[in-house]
């Protein structure tokens, strides 16, 4: 990305408004990549931000309804019981013997179409592929300009950049994540993109590859809103399908409390 | 007599899964939290649900309040004004103009009236912050008011006051670092904890 690179004097001066959340989206990512290279800033910003802290003091003290207390304590025993895989979905598997006629059937179906159905259906899945990627691109660039948050995706410690992209959300569901800066990978391989939920489980939101300039552009649907999220991870996965569950190193991540207002 | 155990004691029992602990910070922090989620969104059962997801969110994950970073009350306020910006933002509700209207009057700069089951550092602390904020000018807080309740960045804090973007930032900058400077003069900073 085309960004200008802050010098520390810069960084410094605009530490306070980054503070109180009130720098645009380019200033914002443009004092990040400076923060994760000053501890001179980063130490000026925990000061900062435990400043903020304490203006939330200043207003008129209020107590909650008492039944908010037993509501919060009901809760967190509930999730204490559950356990961390208690909120799961159980996936729950066709018996056997259904299971064996659902593959029969399919089998029948499969012999009686013959060669020509499969070949006027490949022609109508490129059409249908061809108005998907359509579809795709019009939402992108709806979602890109419209969006009203974004978060900075920043590499682990091994990449050379610590900043690798954003991701650009868009009230609701959807969101584009824009990658700059991630290695080509191997034959076979793919980035999987992992929404994290509260509870630490992760739901895959997709995959992709990226090209020989280390960019890509990726659609996401996140299940529910992005409201129950907590952040966001990629690993390296095997292709071209990815995994059910993260099996490969974390390359990069964002945590979707460092949300920042504001588009492109 | 009991000594009350720290903040730190009490996270150290959320990592534990704890209950008690949990009830025991809730008591600590819970007014101070509601009364500024519903001071930035004006909205009762708003206000109660960032309360619950702030508590909760505590508890399902202790580990990311980080002690180096602070004390505990600070940074449990900002995941709340981050959480009520994040729903006025979501909501729009804030997003229709007279900002201007707001100016000087969302920070409470009288005595706070501490509740009877207030952790002593958010009376006490809440005074000196509202003293400090009191002694800077009008024009320093409305900019820092306009960003920490209304969410507005400075960009749009220049379109609402009519002001040119960098007298804005100078404003912003100023009030900040003068309020750090008079918190630390009056040691607030080692009160907190």
């Amino acid at each position: 990305m085309d960004r200008r690179r802050l010098t520390h004097a810069l960084a410094s001066d605009e530490l306070p408004a980054y503070a109180l959340g009130a720098l645009d989206a380019d200033e914002s990512a443009a004092l990040v990549e400076h923060l994760a290279e000053c501890p001179f800033c980063q130490a000026d910003q925990h000061r900062l931000d435990e400043l903020v802290g304490l203006l939330g003091t200043a207003v008129p003290q209020t107590s909650p309804p008492p039944s908010l207390r037993e509501q919060v304590l009901a809760q967190a025993a509930i999730e204490a019981n559950a356990g961390p895989t208690g909120e799961r979905p159980t996936l729950r598997l066709l018996p056997g013997w259904a299971r064996a006629a659902l593959a029969a059937a399919a089998a029948l179906v499969l012999i009686l179409t013959g060669a020509v159905a499969v070949l006027l259906y490949n022609q109508w899945q490129i059409r249908q592929e061809l108005d998907t990627l359509r579809a795709e691109q019009r939402e992108i660039a709806s979602i890109l300009a419209q969006s009203a948050w974004w978060a900075p995706v920043t590499a682990e410690a091994s990449q050379s950049q610590p900043v690798v992209g954003r991701l650009y959300l868009e009230e609701g569901q959807a969101g584009v994540l824009v990658i700059d800066g991630l290695s080509p990978l191997g034959p076979g391989q793919v980035y999987q993109i992992w929404l994290i939920r509260a509870d630490n489980t992760r739901v895959s939101a997709g995959v992709f590859t990226v090209d020989a300039s280390r960019r890509a552009t990726v659609l996401l649907h996140a299940p529910g809103t992005w409201s129950a999220y907590q952040g966001m991870g990629i690993t390296v996965e095997p292709g071209p399908a990815g995994s059910p569950g993260p099996t490969g190193p974390r390359v990069a991540g964002c945590s979707l409390a460092d949300w920042q207002p504001g588009g492109l | 007599m009991t000594r009350e155990p720290s903040d730190q004691e009490l996270m150290a029992g959320l990592q534990q899964r704890d209950h008690q602990a949990l009830a025991l910070l809730y008591d600590r922090y819970a007014r101070s939290v509601y009364s500024l989620a519903l001071h930035i969104l004006r909205d009762q059962a708003a206000a109660e649900d960032v309360t619950q997801e702030v508590f909760l969110q505590l508890w399902r994950q202790p580990e990311r309040y980080a002690h180096e970073r602070g004390p505990l009350g600070p940074w449990l306020l900002r995941v709340t004004r981050n959480r009520a910006i994040d729903l006025l933002r979501r909501s729009g509700r804030e997003r229709r103009p007279p900002y201007a209207d707001a100016r000087g009057v969302d920070f409470h700069l009288a005595d706070p009236s501490p509740g009877p089951d207030e952790h002593a550092w958010s009376s006490t602390v809440a005074t000196r912050v509202q003293a400090a904020l009191g002694e800077l000018s009008d024009t320093q807080r409305q900019v820092i008011e306009l960003a920490y309740f209304r969410g507005l960045t400075q960009r749009e804090m220049a379109d609402v006051l009519g002001l040119p973007l960098g007298t804005v930032k100078t404003r912003v900058r100023t009030a900040l670092r003068r309020l750090a400077e008079i918190l630390t003069r009056d040691g607030v900073w080692t009160d907190v904890g």
